[in-house]
């Protein structure tokens, strides 16, 4: 844990009873990739004083993360998220093998709205595009257009396709992959299903937006402070040399999944896959949260050989 | 679903969601979805009390960020606080809240004025949010002149929008309306980002592809339903747009050259629209006004039937210029203070109506003016002149017009009336007008003599000026002060005070705004006058500090010491500094990157700004009568024409900076039709 007047703050909230407030503060706790100077400007965000006048408190920090994100994370372009500027340059991820790809899971309730089609509706213009019917390719082409209009610079979190192949395989892929992948945001909208693309890209385009843009780096390690303060996230130990997703089956939870970040790479029709939907939560209750965290820190431990590294959730107090 | 939220929404809705914007709330998870996905998903349809609280409560946190502009962007920054508005919005929008909607889109100016300024990018634009927004459900058609001028923005997200809103409309099962008019609004971008016919074909071709394939019809539907929007766009009167027509019909495949068959024509001339009145009928109108003496209300009903039908077929396509062309020809002629009460309160419709589809033409501003003054009501009458006039800086009839108003005014405006009398007697000295009323104004200082050589002189050159005349033959006599008020002066007849006009919302909210916009310019042409740091700026200091692109301006423009940093994207405000600073050609170029729909304004303003320009630029303006042609397009032309010139001193370049900069601070009010306005008669 680094030296911060406010490390006690930190502890206090890892004891909470609340699983998910523990599990954000040890995210906090056990980071070892962001650097000093953005922990600098992330703590002065926080106020003085809590709001009854004394010290400060949970929500503070919360509300102090908000406000980091709004500002160094979540950014219009052209601007350039934290992630791939100079001060994060100690978890830049260079020398990477331009021949794979990446794969990532996208929410499409907003672009589908914005363009106003269901997506039954893309996926049939998809297909008549597929035929040759050049009408529906320019008409899928103005849904990728509209789609990237309306997305921000955030840092995009990916994982690898070959390690991820049986899942994205997987007849009911939605749910396979998103579990694998840890991302336990992504579930039904209220009664109704989520609709979700596979985006499947070469690294490469990675690195071509990154030149168009003169983005500092196109791909970086995951931080806590490039939007990991949840529960499915999970710092790496130093020495790791990638991120690593937890896995929402319990069972699972020390299957370790390569995740990295990257820059804004604007999507077009070929980087996607498949169209599916997402229709029952995540299994994960508060119990089992906690010894899936578990049984994913003890997986980094023995992958990194450092038993040093975290402190288990179950049996604290 | 995080229930420690959902609870504390149940005991203060309002306090909730600012936790949930602040993050306060601390969701988990959850957070690592943006806001609106998150409502969305903890409010589905079922919860349907709880989802009016949010609407509720949404709509409050949003009036709470406008009333708290000041200190929230002073804590937060520019970036963090649009983003939270633009999030907000975004959530209206995902839930389909009706209430907050309906809201919005009743005060849609006010609410516009607020959010513009606040864009990063087209991923970060809050006014482009709550047209997002607005283009989910209308419940009738009032939108559509706001769509079709939102695609004549350069912006493509703009245009995107703007079709989405027109895709949107209702159409009672015909969804060969919302095709026509997405066609039309396609043409009208093509012309406005391309200056040449070859790259506004390519442009349309592809996106008209692109809405075949969202509409899969038979190509003969859809050549059909071209012809007829090209048919209709001819009128539109620049090169470009000609070319681009000739260019669409000649390179058509050869397949589709052919006339639809006989049946289909059958089939089609059901659905389409009564032809408008053209123009050999309305002229042939006009010359019978122009002979016959009395009455006049049987014309005034002849115009009203041509009207009418206009109007319909402006609603039914979008096709404004035959309803306000015979409006601006005809109406100045026919609004008399003869005309009857219910003639004159159907004339005030007219207006309205013509205002709603072209804002931007000055023929309806003067006309609205002209209506107000035959009402009595001078305040308004003011603030609409002086929008004119920001608007139309050279239009002279708004100009003699607000001279005589300030002149009646008494001895504190004259100064002003002075100033706007010489400007344009100095533009135009054959302006008879122009010259009574600087008579009027010189008799009412008590300097006879004066006002007797302004006129003598003036008859010298204008020896048959009708209104000079008798302005002169009366200096002295009581009846003086009538005879020089002139054709826009208050008239002396009996006012026909129009029934039922101020039921109209649209009205009401747009003088407001106009009145207020009044203040700002009244206190800005008289702080130029005066000179630094004698007038009054009270109005300006306080609209200012609420980030209002229009007073920001001013403010910036006038120097006061008070002058708020400007937000994001306030072209004029940002432009004024620059134009103050020592010359920067960067600073300039970055300035066009930001602002790409006032990137030929602000190339214009670099030329002035240099301190030598060997290159003689070229102007890209075109004429144009088009319902889309904007209020700066002319002042503009005027702009290339002080490039061209030689020896043109600095006070004429700082002159029309100002001009051209003040009309692009902010829009003219948004007019959004009531049902009565949208089917009177």
């Amino acid at each position: 844990m680094r030296d911060s007047p406010y490390n006690n703050l930190l502890t206090r909230a890892s004891r909470s009873a609340d699983a998910v407030v523990a599990a954000i503060a040890d995210n906090c706790r056990f980071d070892e990739r962001a650097s000093e100077e953005r922990w600098s400007a992330f703590e002065a965000l926080l106020p003085a004083q809590g709001r009854s006048g004394g010290a400060i408190a949970w929500e503070d920090w919360i509300e102090a993360h908000r406000r980091h994100l709004d500002q160094t994370c979540e950014v219009a372009p052209p601007s350039v998220p934290d992630a791939f500027l100079e001060i994060n340059q100690g978890a830049w991820l260079d020398g990477l093998s331009e021949n794979q790809s990446l794969v990532r899971v996208e929410d499409l309730h907003l672009p589908l709205q914005s363009s106003a089609l269901a997506l039954g509706d893309l996926a049939a213009l998809r297909r008549r595009a597929n035929a040759g019917d050049s009408d529906a390719e320019l008409a899928v082409r103005l849904f990728f257009d509209v789609w990237n209009e309306r997305r921000d610079a955030r840092p995009t979190f990916a994982a690898f396709a070959d390690e991820v192949q049986v899942e994205m395989d997987d007849d009911d892929w939605p749910h396979a992959l998103r579990d694998r992948l840890g991302l336990g945001h992504y579930g039904p909208l209220g009664d109704t299903a989520r609709p979700v693309a596979l985006m499947r890209y070469p690294l490469t385009d990675v690195y071509g937006a990154q030149a168009r843009q003169s983005v500092g780096n196109a791909v970086a390690l995951p931080t806590v402070l490039d939007g990991g303060m949840d529960e499915f996230f999970f710092p790496v130990p130093r020495e790791h040399a990638y991120g690593a997703t937890v896995h929402l089956v319990p069972d699972l939870a020390d299957t370790l999944t390569a995740e990295v970040v990257h820059c804004r790479l604007d999507y077009e029709p070929r980087h996607l896959y498949r169209l599916g939907e997402i229709t029952h939560p995540n299994r994960l209750s508060d119990n089992d949260l906690r010894e899936a965290r578990d049984l994913h820190l003890l997986a980094l431990q023995v992958a990194c050989d450092r038993d040093d590294f975290g402190e288990e959730l179950k049996g604290r107090t | 679903m995080s229930a420690r939220w959902f609870e504390s929404f149940r005991r203060d809705a309002h306090e909730a969601v600012s936790d949930l914007f602040t993050g306060r709330a601390g969701v988990g998870s959850d957070m690592r979805l943006d806001v609106p996905e998150l409502l969305h998903q903890w409010f589905p349809p079922s919860l349907v009390a709880e989802r009016a609280h949010l609407d509720d409560a949404l709509f409050s946190w949003l009036n709470g960020m406008r009333d708290g502009y000041d200190s929230q962007t002073r804590r937060l920054g520019f970036a963090v606080y649009g983003k939270r508005v633009g999030e907000a919005l975004v959530s209206l929008q995902l839930l389909d809240l009706p209430c907050a909607r309906d809201s919005i889109r009743a005060d849609l100016d006010a609410w516009l004025r607020w959010l513009t300024p606040l864009r990063l990018a087209p991923a970060r634009d809050p006014a482009l949010e709550c047209y997002r927004l607005l283009a989910h459900g209308q419940r009738d058609t009032g939108h559509l002149a706001m769509w079709l001028r939102l695609a004549a923005d350069r912006r493509p997200e703009y245009l995107t929008v703007a079709l989405a809103g027109l895709r949107l409309l209702p159409n009672n099962h015909d969804a060969r309306k919302n095709q026509m008019l997405m066609l039309q609004a396609l043409l009208h971008h093509a012309v406005v980002i391309h200056h040449d016919a070859n790259g506004a074909r390519r442009f349309f071709n592809r996106r008209f592809a692109a809405l075949r394939g969202l509409f899969p019809r038979a190509p003969q539907h859809w050549y059909g339903v071209l012809d007829e929007v090209l048919d209709r766009f001819d009128h539109i009167e620049t090169r470009l747009a000609r070319d681009l027509v000739t260019d669409l019909r000649e390179r058509r495949p050869s397949s589709h050259q052919r006339r639809p068959t006989r049946r289909a024509v059958t089939r089609l001339s059901k659905h389409q629209p009564r032809r408008p009145v053209g123009e050999l009928e309305w002229q042939s109108l006009e010359r019978e006004i122009t002979k016959a003496r009395q009455p006049i209300d049987g014309f005034a009903q002849r115009l009203f039937d041509i009207l009418e039908r206009n109007h319909e077929y402006a609603l039914a396509t979008g096709d404004s210029y035959h309803f306000v062309r015979t409006l601006s020809n005809l109406g100045s002629k026919l609004l008399t203070p003869r005309l009857s009460r219910d003639n004159m309160a159907r004339f005030g419709v007219m207006i309205e109506r013509a205002l709603v589809w072209e804002s931007t033409n000055p023929y309806c501003w003067t006309l609205w003016a002209k209506w107000l003054q035959s009402q009595g009501r001078k305040e308004a009458q003011e603030a609409v002149l002086r929008e004119t006039l920001r608007l139309f800086p050279r239009d002279a009839v708004a100009q003699v017009g607000l001279a005589h108003l300030l002149i009646a005014h008494g001895e504190d405006c004259w100064a002003e009336a002075e100033h706007h009398l010489s400007r344009t007697i100095a533009e135009d000295p054959d302006n008879g007008h122009a010259h009574v009323a600087m008579a009027r104004l010189q008799g009412e200082r008590g300097q006879h003599d004066d006002a007797k050589k302004t006129l003598a002189c003036f008859l010298e050159s204008n020896p048959t000026n009708k209104a000079a005349r008798e302005a002169f033959n009366s200096i002295g006599a009581t009846a003086y002060a009538d005879a020089s008020r002139g054709p826009t002066g208050p008239d002396g007849g009996t006012r026909q005070q129009a029934a039922g006009m101020d039921a109209s919302r649209m009205v009401v909210t747009a003088l407001q705004e106009l009145v207020r916009r009044a203040g700002l310019s009244g206190e800005f042409i008289r702080a130029r006058i005066a000179g630094s740091g004698t007038a009054e700026t009270k109005l300006i200091g306080l609209e200012s500090q609420k980030g209002d692109p229009l007073a920001g301006f001013y403010s910036q423009w006038l120097k006061l010491p008070d002058t708020p940093a400007f937000p994001p994207h306030a072209w004029a405000w940002e432009a004024c500094s620059q134009w103050q600073r020592a010359f920067d050609a960067e600073a300039w170029d970055q300035l066009v990157k930001r602002f790409p729909e006032a990137a030929s304004e602000t190339r214009l303003l670099r030329m002035l700004a240099a301190p030598s320009s060997s290159a003689k630029p070229v102007s890209q303006h075109d004429e144009s009568e088009s319902a889309l042609a904007r209020p700066i397009d002319a002042i503009m032309r005027d702009g290339w024409a002080l490039l061209a010139a030689t020896d043109v001193h600095q006070h004429d370049r700082d002159e029309f900076a100002c001009s051209l900069m003040a009309c692009a601070a902010v829009n003219p009010p948004q007019f959004l039709p009531t049902k009565a306005q949208m089917s009177f008669g």
